[in-house]
């Protein structure tokens, strides 16, 4: 189905601090990165967790999360396929969250976003519930793969209906509520790409909570990037820290290069391959919502039914190659302002052009 | 760069770090807040060091290096180093407790610790809001330090000074 099979390297970094809070409420961790048994069928994971800082516990619960997720994760099959077991893990780190809240005797009020994301065979999958992003930087372009689970994003979703107006969207001060976390007394929603999403040799993976892309505008992000420096995450920390941002919230930054020796023709052939791919992929990725919503009805704990499984589809790979043409100045202003997020059905990007 | 992964699942350089720096702060501050064996003493005003007399009584620990203050409120006053992280606040249950400088974060402003395999020493951000510089440059990650180098935090400047080192060592 995918054109490009071919055996990648990733290297892994990340970088933490705890900014001006009084605790640190950011987690994270990775698989085993060299455990070759489990690697060829459920490849490398990611994940990071934001313990919300509202509730009671933020710190536990993203470790609470961060563990529970890996250790979900790690019991993956060769018979499961990847979006499944990400799907099941996010269930598992939901469940022991709230497993923490009825034992605190505060449920529904300990919670958590998380992120994860998967590479695997030169694709990547990843899933995510809350307002942790995850991007890509090809190129010379940064692409948030993710959709918030804000208040934000629903205003902004009125508000291109026409519903209500652009200020009041903008200006509303619950924009940046959570409307999806783990830890949740109900899990509504779940960001889950539908297809693997094909990989380029020098693509760069960031997964970072909103410590980082509340300080820094994303083409701060692009220009550290566009330095190729050895260790990005804590470059992009270094970054946001040079800030001084009195309100510096946690800032938790994962990185994974994706290292291939390729020629330029290789390169040229791979994205020639991943754009026949794209006219491919729809019907496949109508297949895919079906199976797994159904997963995600057949796992819905521990309140499932109003689960929304909201799919990167197909044509967000098609949005994303589009937007490599886009530069600074013909972004919409929304963008300009640096810290929003998408709307529902848009990516974020931000292109820097020599 | 050689990258080796902690049992929580962080990824870290062992070429530079014994042990992983992005989940040692977390454990050591919960030690500090839930291990009554570990409770200070009222510091002492000779030396501001507590946890650390604390620790020397019951021997675990000797004195590993000194911080000297040579500027700030506390200027002249010295503060002893013990093995592993000294944390660094204007609380008495800090190891390094500075008290006189209000611009200091009461707990983990900052940390020093000894790493006694390599027995080198290390600056490490605290958990507070206030910064921590390392000879001018801010310290954002664990950061190696050498005799004589300046950590100023707050509005105090510390030089620091080993005594553990390739000529001596506790055994």
């Amino acid at each position: 189905m995918i054109p490009v099979t071919r055996s990648m390297e990733y290297a892994p970094g990340n970088a933490q601090h705890i900014g001006s809070r009084s605790e640190q409420q950011d987690a994270f961790g990775f698989s085993e990165w060299d455990r070759q048994d489990f690697v060829r069928h459920g490849g490398r994971v990611a994940v990071l967790a934001d313990g919300m800082g509202g509730m009671d516990q933020g710190a536990a619960a993203s470790r609470t999360a961060v563990t529970a997720f890996l250790e979900a994760y790690g019991h993956k099959t060769p018979d499961e396929g990847i979006a499944e077991a990400l799907l099941r893990a996010a269930h598992g780190a939901h469940r022991a969250v709230s497993s923490l809240a009825s034992a605190k005797n505060v449920p529904g009020n300990i919670g958590t976003t998380l992120v994860a994301a998967v590479v695997h065979d030169a694709v990547l999958h990843w899933v995510s519930v809350g307002d942790s992003a995850l991007y890509l930087y090809r190129g010379d372009t940064l692409s948030c793969l993710t959709t918030p689970h804000n208040y934000g994003t629903e205003l902004d979703a009125q508000a291109a209906r026409g519903d209500i107006s652009v200020m009041a969207a903008s200006t509303d001060p619950q924009r940046q509520a959570l409307t999806s976390y783990i830890g949740a007394e109900s899990l509504d929603e779940i960001d889950l790409n539908s297809e693997p999403y094909p990989l380029l040799p020098r693509d760069r993976l960031i997964i970072a909570s909103d410590g980082l892309f509340r300080t820094l505008a994303d083409h701060e992000i692009v220009a550290r990037l566009k330095a190729d420096p050895p260790d990005p995450a804590i470059s992009l920390l270094n970054a946001t820290l040079s800030k001084r941002n009195p309100n510096q919230d946690n800032v938790t930054i994962l990185t994974i290069q994706v290292e291939a020796d390729a020629t330029p023709q290789e390169l040229s052939s791979l994205s020639q391959a991943r754009s026949s791919y794209s006219r491919l992929v729809l019907p496949g990725a109508v297949i895919a919502v079906v199976v797994l919503m159904a997963a995600g009805w057949y796992w819905r704990q521990p309140s499932p039914s109003t689960a929304k499984i909201r799919m990167g589809p197909a044509a967000d790979k098609e949005r994303f190659e589009r937007s490599e043409q886009m530069t600074l100045d013909s972004l919409p202003l929304a963008q300009d302002q640096g810290n929003s997020r998408p709307a529902p059905g848009q990516q974020r990007q931000t292109a820097i052009r020599p | 760069m050689s990258m080796k992964r902690c049992d929580d699942g962080h990824f870290y350089d062992s070429s530079k770090h014994a042990a992983c720096p992005w989940c040692g702060v977390v454990a050591e501050a919960e030690d500090l807040k839930t291990t009554p064996l570990k409770e200070p003493t009222e510091p002492s005003r000779d030396t501001a060091a507590t946890v650390a007399v604390h620790r020397q009584a019951s021997g675990v620990s000797p004195v590993v290096g000194w911080l000297v203050c040579v500027e700030g409120p506390d200027r002249g006053r010295d503060y002893r180093l013990r093995g592993e992280k000294n944390f660094v606040g204007r609380s008495p249950k800090m190891d390094v407790c500075i008290a006189g400088d209000e611009a200091i974060s009461r707990e983990k402003h900052a940390a020093v610790s000894f790493e006694p395999k390599k027995r080198t020493f290390w600056l490490l951000p605290g958990e507070s809001s206030g910064l921590v510089y390392l000879n001018d440059q801010v310290v954002n990650t664990p950061t190696e330090i050498k005799s004589r180098d300046v950590i100023e935090i707050g509005r105090t400047k510390l030089v620091f000074f080993p005594f553990c080192d390739d000529n001596f060592h506790w055994e």
